[in-house]
């Protein structure tokens, strides 16, 4: 994204009454928020709810495990850059075996499968931006 | 891979001269920390990863074969002189993944108030991740986490200083720096050590308005240009999830998270 586009996205926000946009694409994340630039002075302790990280869904792939993602992040599939997938889409996966990265500012997080099976989707390509609570991964339980 | 347990103080011949100030900091009575001694291995954080270590054990290594910055950036670490650590840390079951990014800033801030402390130079954080003596690169953080089910298993805090490196080859020496190159003085490792274990048991149990706080006061990234996606704005506050906020030219706010920052002036 050049510096014009970012401008044309600022204009845009300007005419409407959207307050935040965020804007995802090839891992480069941009976010714009209207508004005061000065956040508060010692912002308060804020408890973040735990991810249920592991959900079963309730429609047509009702025996289908989502692994969701428990913090905003950029997700890897590998543990180093050129490095193979940790897993791939028809893998057999063991409880406790590491799935992908997601980083969050310079912080490596490793999810692990919480249960055995087979990955039956893989939501993200490697480098995407990813939100909290957002699906990364479907295990077919064994 | 021959490693030295110390969690009761054990002497051995085979640690470092410098290092054994741990021996007695092991053995005080209010510190929590067991120590496992490495002549060389890839890399601390990967042996805290890949054994199970109980909580509160620091991995120390005289040298890293593998020792890397994020991602794999190269990071030059001769043997023997520098500071290669890893604690190894097994949250409570509450604490959230996204708690995480707070920790990293505590661990930080806790190198930086150490070094300032031991040495008397003008030490400070560089958002996110690193440890900056003027202009130059002296250490940096590296924290992996394992998470399961939501669950924070265990976090990692990879702590790479350098300490007595003499000089840098060609292509780092307007980057990088050390503490003996910055004063000329050789330092105890085991005494750097032990005080930024010191510092970390602090402010990791400080309030978060307070790490922050502090955080803000002593690094420069604050206040200074920054390039953002093609714009440049001042870095004006850090948030309690880790991200930046930067004052945009054009007046707008943006939040900073998943992009390279980059001086613009």
């Amino acid at each position: 994204m050049e510096i014009n586009d970012i401008k044309e996205l600022i204009e845009l926000i300007k005419e409407t009454d959207i307050t935040e946009l965020r804007y995802e694409k090839d891992g480069m994340r941009i976010s714009l928020k209207r508004g005061s630039s000065t956040p508060p002075a010692d912002p308060p302790a804020v408890k973040v709810p735990v991810a249920e990280a592991l959900v079963k869904d309730t429609d047509e792939n009702v025996n289908y495990l989502t692994v969701k993602s428990p913090i905003v992040g950029t997700f890897y599939r590998s543990s180093t850059p050129g490095a193979a997938p940790l897993v791939e889409l028809g893998d057999t996966v063991r409880k406790g075996q590491a799935l992908c990265i997601v980083e969050a500012m310079k912080l490596m997080n490793e999810i692990e499968s919480e249960v055995n099976g087979v990955i039956v989707k893989i939501f993200h390509e490697n480098g995407t931006a990813v939100e909290y609570g957002e699906p990364l991964f479907q295990i077919n339980p064994l | 891979m021959n490693s030295l347990q110390l969690p009761c103080g054990i002497y051995d011949e085979t640690l470092p001269e410098d290092l054994r100030p741990l021996r007695e900091f092991s053995q005080a009575s209010d510190a929590s920390y067991s120590f496992v001694y490495y002549g060389s291995i890839n890399s601390t954080n990967d042996t805290a990863k890949s054994g199970d270590y109980p909580a509160e054990t620091v991995i120390i290594a005289d040298a890293q074969v593998n020792g890397r910055g994020r991602f794999t950036r190269d990071w030059y670490s001769p043997p023997g002189v520098n500071i290669s650590m890893s604690i190894a840390l097994r949250p409570a079951d509450d604490v959230p993944a996204a708690a995480l990014s707070l920790l990293n800033t505590a661990a930080s801030l806790a190198v930086s108030r150490a070094l300032r402390a031991e040495t008397g130079l003008d030490v400070w954080p560089k958002w996110p991740n690193d440890v900056y003596i003027g202009t130059r690169k002296t250490g940096g953080i590296l924290s992996e986490s394992i998470i399961l089910g939501g669950r924070v298993l265990r976090l990692i805090i990879g702590i790479g200083i350098n300490v007595n490196t003499p000089g840098f080859p060609a292509g780092l020496k307007d980057k990088a720096t050390s503490l003996t190159l910055e004063t000329g003085m050789t330092y105890s490792r085991g005494q750097l050590i032990a005080s930024i274990l010191r510092e970390f048991d602090q402010c990791r149990r400080c309030a978060p308005g307070h790490v922050i706080s502090e955080w803000t006061g002593m690094s420069k990234t604050i206040g200074s240009y920054v390039y953002v996606a093609g714009q440049c704005g001042i870095a004006r506050a850090l948030n309690e999830d880790g991200s930046l906020v930067i004052a945009l030219e054009n007046g707008e706010a943006v939040t900073s998270s998943g992009i390279t920052i980059a001086p613009c002036h």
